[in-house]
């Protein structure tokens, strides 16, 4: 799954949670919006590929919306391909809307090596730069962290005995710091800011409990993975927007377990012991995290706000989880086309080796393809990869195969067979079958396609029980051990099934009585059946 | 002249003037055993105060001489520090970015206004 799609997919989600956000702000806990982010944050980090009947993209392609389209076309490309939309992505900022600027985005930068790389190495410097700023920021604070002197309060060490936590949480003092805050992960620390003086016992509880909370919810790991989310989606202004509220709501979701532990009537008393915190001299406006003012502000209306949660509040959490499920499904991209038939592709191939009754194998080619537009396609001898590409849209991919279980439904009206049949050797075909379209590309996937619509032929069980195998893996048939080189059989009047593996040694050719019953083979070396093999099909 | 020192560095000093000259590796075994602190952030600790000139290194075996008694040393003043520490670094320029910085009086006194109106 690309990038894009995943940075761009993420930026739906994001918007959406932004929306339940502003709505839901004070009714629900924060907790339920850490859900939301939570979400975001795997649609951001994973590359989810999973098929869900119903997605806003499929949606919005059948509202005819133009730039989904768009997308959705996108994901036909190669994957570096695809790398160069997404600045463009990041440009129009709305991620809704893309698709007409996309057209131009294409035109003026042909998607041709050049300009793929250019793409990439811009990329990949957005991710060291923003990655590497952080990790230097980290390493700094860090080397001063791990200069911090052990707290001596006696009051704190006090409390720090009363905290029921499996990992062992440690209080030091720093000079360095104005206000309270937590590092680390299994070691955590709760650091403190030299000298720092207690209102009331009160506050210091409030502070350590706050601090507290964060190590608990293990916070850390979470800032971690918002900005490492940021960093890989550096071109993507919801993400870093995403990185700073989740940021808040950490923090808020933090306040509300602190008045929860110390009951509504705390309210006042700790948002103003935040405020007083921040009045010392010389502290910075955070307390554990990075804070704006703006900030500061939301959180104390948080806290004052905060009420007791009633079955209706946590009703409306479950409500919103619930939505988070169905949003994070909902945007989840789509298989492409491509995608879809490969994945049909393997369960088909796992059908093969099932015998297919007829009747059945041709009622689901009817299905699948009327047969006019089989002789249609194959008339025009299309390659197998154009074929699907045209066949996407509407149809699996899988048609191609599924719509040759039987050599005879592609008949034309002649009896003649109009399937592609490689043709490895050109001079090898006399003009004795020359009802039977020919196709001549060098590559190999068609051919390959071609050993598997025969090993998935009507046919096919009945040269299994004379000894016929097909190795799906290497892509030959086998006789006796031996590849085979050389492959005849006359199905009916004027119906040919013929090809040439040009690594095979063996050569066979199928007998059939006067019904066109199979009796067996007829082995012969594959050099000789080349030379001579059109004269044996006209003696049957 | 007087040299100011962060509450880290004057650890490391007081190693010096309580025991007199040491060698790096024991004050940094001293220290591990007082505050905890790895060998790593003592040597850092030990060469910034080289670099601020509170400490003379000696070859051979890294040994340390306090060039500056305790009463010359000043505490250094936490709200200057900060904001030298801080400065030029990444978490400058995130809080510009953020808007971060110092509350004001008023700003204090509106946020506590905030407070009892909400009451």
């Amino acid at each position: 799954m690309a990038l894009w799609e995943m940075s761009v997919s993420g930026g739906i989600l994001i918007l959406a949670i932004l929306a339940v956000r502003r709505l839901f702000q004070s009714r629900v806990p924060r907790r339920a919006f850490l859900i939301l982010w939570a979400a975001a944050l795997l649609r951001l980090l994973i590359p989810w590929r999973l098929e869900v009947p119903v997605s806003i993209f499929s949606l919005l392609e059948n509202a005819g919306i133009d730039g989904v389209e768009k997308f959705v076309d996108f994901s036909h490309e190669r994957e570096e391909d695809r790398m160069g939309n997404v600045f463009y992505e990041n440009k129009g900022n709305a991620p809704e809307g893309t698709g007409n600027g996309a057209v131009s985005e294409e035109s003026l930068f042909p998607s041709d090596g050049s300009w793929i790389s250019l793409w990439k190495i811009l990329y990949f410097s957005g991710v060291l730069f923003s990655g590497g700023f952080y990790l230097k920021a980290y390493l700094k604070y860090r080397r001063l962290f791990c200069a911090s002197l052990p707290a001596e309060d006696p009051k704190v060490l006090e409390w720090l005995q009363s905290v029921p936590l499996k990992r062992k949480l440690k209080a030091r003092s720093l000079d360095l710091i104005g206000t309270p805050m937590t590092y680390g992960v299994l070691r955590p620390v709760i650091l403190l800011p030299k000298g720092i003086q207690w209102e009331d016992s009160r506050q210091m509880e409030f502070v350590l409990t706050h601090e507290l909370i964060h190590v608990r919810r293990f916070d850390a790991v979470w800032k971690f993975f918002l900005l490492s989310a940021a960093c890989i989606h550096w071109f993507n202004p919801l993400a870093w927007l995403m990185q700073i509220l989740a940021n808040r709501d950490l923090e808020l979701a933090c306040d509300e377990e602190v008045i929860e532990q110390f009951g509504q009537d705390s309210r006042k008393a700790y948002a103003m012991s935040l405020i007083s915190l921040a009045e010392r001299k010389g502290s910075v406006a955070s307390w554990g995290s990075g804070f704006s003012k703006d900030a500061m502000e939301e959180r104390i209306d948080a806290i004052m706000r905060k009420r007791k949660f009633t079955k209706g509040s946590l009703a409306g959490a479950g409500i919103l989880v619930m939505f988070a499920g169905v949003l994070f499904a909902a945007t989840l991209p789509q298989k492409t086309a491509g995608e879809n038939a490969a994945a049909v592709e393997t369960e088909a191939s796992e059908n093969a080796d099932r015998y297919l009754p007829e009747t059945e194998a041709a009622e689901s080619a009817e299905k699948d393809l009327p047969e006019t537009e089989a002789t249609e396609s194959a008339e025009k001898d299309l390659p197998e990869t154009e074929a699907a590409e045209s066949a996407g849209k509407d149809l699996p991919e899988t048609a191609v195969i599924e719509k040759v279980p039987d050599l005879r439904q592609f008949s034309d009206s002649e009896g003649m067979v109009q399937l592609p049949l490689p043709k490895k050797n050109p001079s090898d075909d006399s003009e004795g079958i020359d009802s039977e379209a020919v196709w001549e590309g060098d590559e190999q996937e068609p051919f390959v396609l071609f050993l598997k619509n025969v090993s998935q032929s009507a046919e096919f069980p009945e040269y299994e029980k004379y000894g016929l195998i097909y190795d799906e893996e290497n892509a030959h048939f086998l006789y006796d051990g031996e590849i085979v080189g050389n492959f005849k059989d006359q199905l009916g009047p004027n119906l040919f099934r013929k090809f040439t593996d040009e690594e095979g040694t063996v050569g066979l050719t199928v007998k059939r009585d006067g019904s066109w019953k199979m009796m067996g083979f007829t082995v012969k070396s594959a050099d000789k059946m080349a030379g001579n093999g059109q004269d044996e099909i006209e003696e049957q | 002249m007087d040299v100011k020192l962060f509450d880290s560095e004057l650890k490391v000093m007081d190693v010096l003037w309580r025991e007199g000259d040491a060698a790096a590796k024991y004050i940094a075994e001293t220290l591990k055993e007082e505050v905890g602190w790895n060998k790593n952030t003592t040597y850092t600790l030990i060469k910034r105060c080289v670099k601020k000139g509170a400490i003379e290194r000696l070859e051979p075996n890294f040994m340390c001489h306090a060039l500056i008694p305790k009463e010359k040393v000043q505490e250094a003043e936490t709200e200057e520090l900060i904001n030298k520490i801080y400065d030029g670094s990444a978490d400058k320029l995130f809080a510009a970015l953020l808007n971060r910085k110092n509350f004001s009086r008023e700003e204090i006194c509106r946020l506590k206004q905030l407070v009892e109106d909400l009451e």
